[in-house]
């Protein structure tokens, strides 16, 4: 070692010291504290009355300010402050916000509104505070639209609101398709319904002259695909939304054709073909009515879902002796299996985030809803009961919806819904049973 | 060799020897006396009898009473409990490949069933379409502050109310602040909700962040650029830093009665002053569980979205003497989006800012050490999967 490595290597020594005490001084000149414990719980919220601006308007003005509040408390995430706290109202849309006011009864969001009517059409607009730092939310909006369309304006405030505050995407403006269930369950009626997600606004598809079965909206939402009995055996219907016409999607004799699903890109449609006792997955391109067999196993497989890209689809099968959930590639190949925990599993369907696979689970006498990822981890169950099936995702993959079928010869299908972190479970509110929900995507 | 195993088998031995007959030498034929006290037996009833005659505690004396808990947290809603009965043979959602003979049309009771539904006929309701249906269109922004609606030219063609343009006089449209920067992750904040009846030197600017004596972009804390993880593109980072520095520089300008004697330099170096001003000392740790004890409790991460609740955010947090919140400003995250960040902070923001709305509980004389803190807050115990 020369005199210079040695020279070099103590003032490397030195410097490394020096440091080494010069960086708790200078780490002391600003206080660093850390928070690792965060409450969770509903943000409270007021959502007084929308401004009336005209005499035609008060009603409106005050039905909106309803829908928005229950949209949002419903989520479990917010909690309304009753409007018998206030302190201050909101006399005019343009009026400063008295946050003072706001602040004492522990408001965190404020939210005003203005209602205006006129010649059949509603106008309706909105402001969001931050009541904490006494600011706005971001820009004011308006909707404009016909005075029947209210409720949509309504859910599209809360969606805004839900959206600015929470940083997930919107859920509240969109449709639940499902079976509406009647009668005796030994001899149970069915037929397709359509309500707005929190369950108001039923219209009905179809009549009760054959059972039906798991419908699953397109990608835009203009059509429908459904199975059906109509000619006594399970077939692929596709109706469109706009005036319910409906026809067979691919008629396969000698076949049974269930479990439909839309790709993303509305063109192609996966679902299970039984042929000779045997069911695999096909696709069929609706435009050319190519159909390609994507699956050649003796065992069954069936209910298909596509992930939010188009490049893999996830499915049921039992060709390990159990009825677990794989995920191939869209054009068929060697499926990799995503479920290995105890009992079986199924219904499973990709979140629009991509980053989670829905199912149902069922293990020792009991049915489970339930999400895990797509590489197999994170399992978590988040419903348990004595029927729990067919989960269904909120367009902003937060939420899930599914059927909860009660015990005993007088139980029937309701509907739940069930936020992804296992809160908020809460039914869903149908004029009778239900079942087979599937939830539109964001309406336009 | 030979000396040393000789003096460690003199010394083994020797311990040997005390264990074996070292007694014979402290062995003492009497035990040690134990002291007895003396006590008393009384009966119940004459118990009875004296607390009776004792003189009574007055009942009015100030006691200590708990301290109240914090917020409650509310825990994930538990599963729900159904008996314990035998279920059902599960049965899948899609129709099995073998399915048993399905009820035909003809086996279906053409009547409506018996739940009615909104509408009383069974026929079905053709669903609007698209065109015919209510479609909320997003018209006008309209402006995120209350002000004039001769100042609105974003919903101008919307019909302006009377009570709009005759405001009553305690209800004065405020006009709108100039934005400043909305993008960035600085919030400067009013220390008080009621800035008409507070004294105007402990505010913040409300009208402009430009104050005359703006310092030169040269004269910005180095640390000012280096929020850029919050603000990818280099060219807004310049942008943000200078209106950063503008805004920090109205701050100062804002606080000056209070910080008159602190310098750019003296800022830099956080704990340090000037030549006459002695360094602060450093919090201790009773002072900083005494900051998370209140702040903490508002920090309520229950509305964010599941993304946001994994993101850990650090934000520079600058207090005024009077231990009112000057500023909040994000200075790194990790864990998430800048969007989800930006969730996170605001979150974070929110709870510092209430939580200071009483005052931070810090040592006056300690102002030099947390007039500027850096708080993080890591949501790795609650968040949301």
């Amino acid at each position: 070692m020369t005199l210079s490595q040695s020279l070099t290597r103590l003032l490397a020594l030195g410097a490394l010291c020096l440091g080494l005490t010069a960086a708790p001084l200078a780490a002391q000149t600003e206080p660093h504290i850390t928070f690792s414990d965060p409450v969770i719980e509903p943000m409270p919220y007021a959502v007084p009355d929308f401004v009336a601006e005209n005499g035609g308007a008060s009603q409106a003005a005050r039905d909106i300010a309803r829908v928005v509040a229950d949209d949002l408390t419903g989520t479990g995430l917010f909690r309304e402050i009753p409007a018998a706290a206030y302190i201050s109202g909101i006399s005019s849309f343009d009026a400063p916000v008295a946050y003072a006011d706001w602040q004492a009864i522990n408001a965190q969001v404020l939210i005003t509104g203005a209602v205006q009517a006129s010649g059949g059409s509603l106008s309706v607009k909105f402001r969001l505070f931050d009541v904490a730092s006494g600011q706005p939310l971001g820009e004011g909006l308006q909707f404009n639209g016909p005075e029947s369309g209210w409720r949509r304006m309504a859910h599209k405030v809360a969606d805004a609101a839900y959206s600015r505050i929470t940083g997930e995407g919107p859920y509240f403006d969109s449709r639940v398709v499902f079976v509406s269930e009647s009668g005796p369950k030994d001899a149970r009626q069915k037929r397709l319904a359509v309500m707005d997600y929190d369950g108001a606004n039923v219209q009905y598809l179809t009549d009760s002259a054959s059972i039906v079965l798991a419908p699953r909206f397109s990608p835009n939402g203009d059509r429908i695909l459904f199975t059906s009995y109509a000619t006594g055996f399970p077939r692929i219907y596709v109706m469109n939304t706009a005036d319910l016409s409906t026809r067979v999607l691919d008629e396969q004799p000698g076949s049974m054709t269930f479990a439909p699903r839309f790709a993303p890109d509305g063109r192609t449609v996966v679902f299970s073909l039984e042929r000779d006792g045997n069911s695999d997955l096909y696709t069929l391109d609706i435009d050319s009515g190519a159909l390609t067999q994507l699956t050649n196993s003796p065992s069954i497989e069936t209910a298909p879902s596509f992930s939010p890209d188009g490049s893999q689809i996830v499915f049921e099968s039992d060709r390990s002796g159990a009825q677990q959930i794989y995920v191939m590639p869209a054009s068929g190949g060697e499926p990799t299996r995503v479920s290995s925990g105890k009992g079986r599993y199924g219904t499973p369907v990709w979140s629009p985030r991509g980053d989670l696979i829905a199912f149902t689970k069922m293990a020792d006498g009991r049915f489970y809803i339930g999400v895990i990822r797509s590489d197999s981890t994170e399992e978590r169950l988040l419903t348990a009961s004595f029927l729990d099936e067919g989960p269904t995702w909120a367009p902003n993959g937060r939420v899930l919806m599914f059927t909860r079928e009660s015990e005993g010869a007088s139980g029937s299908a309701t509907l739940f819904s069930v936020d992804v972190s296992g809160r908020n479970l809460h039914q869903v509110t149908t004029p009778g049973p239900a079942s087979d929900p599937a939830w539109s995507p964001l309406l336009p | 060799m030979n000396k040393g195993l000789l003096i460690s088998g003199l010394g083994h031995l020797g311990l040997v020897l005390w264990a074996l007959l070292g007694g014979w030498f402290t062995w003492t034929s009497d035990p040690p006396a134990i002291p007895v006290a003396q006590v008393s037996l009384i009966s119940t009833s004459e118990f009875d009898a004296m607390m009776a005659a004792a003189p009574k505690v007055d009942e009015t004396a100030p006691t200590p009473t708990p301290q109240p808990a914090a917020t409650p947290v509310v825990k994930p809603q538990p599963k729900p409990a159904t008996p314990a009965k035998p279920a059902p043979t599960p049965t899948p959602a899609e129709p099995l490949p073998t399915p048993d003979p399905a009820p035909t049309p003809d086996q279906t009771p053409p009547e409506a069933p018996p739940v009615a539904p909104p509408s009383d006929t069974p026929q079905p309701i053709p669903v609007q379409p698209s065109d015919q249906a209510p479609a909320p269109d997003t018209a006008a922004r309209i402006a995120s502050t209350p002000v004039e609606a001769t100042d609105q030219p974003n919903i101008a063609d919307v019909a302006t109310p009377a009570q709009s343009d005759t405001p009553s006089p305690d209800s004065q449209p405020v006009p709108e602040e100039p934005a400043a920067s909305p993008e960035k992750t600085v919030t400067a904040v009013t220390p008080d909700a009621k800035p008409a009846t507070q004294a105007a030197p402990q505010l913040a600017p409300t009208s402009s962040p430009r104050p005359p004596a703006r310092p030169k972009p040269s004269e910005t804390p180095p640390e000012d650029t280096q929020t850029a993880e919050a603000t990818p593109d280099p060219t807004a980072t310049d942008t943000a830093a200078a209106d950063q520095a503008a805004i920090e520089a109205a701050l100062a300008d804002a606080t000056a009665p209070d910080t008159a004697a602190t310098t750019p330099e003296a800022s830099q170096t956080g704990s340090g002053g000037t030549g006459d001003q002695p360094i602060g000392a450093a919090l201790n740790s009773g002072e900083i569980d005494n900051l998370r004890q209140i702040i903490g409790p508002f920090w309520n991460i229950g509305s964010l979205s599941t993304e946001a609740t994994r993101v850990t955010v650090t934000m520079r947090v600058q207090v005024s003497q009077d231990q009112k919140i000057l500023s909040v400003e994000m200075v790194e995250f990790t864990g998430g989006t800048a969007e989800a960040a930006q969730q996170a902070f605001e979150a974070a923001r929110r709870a510092v800012i209430r939580g200071a709305s009483k005052g931070l509980g810090l040592p006056p004389d300690k102002y030099d050490t947390w007039k500027s803190m850096l708080f993080t807050f890591d949501t790795s115990q609650g968040r949301l999967r």
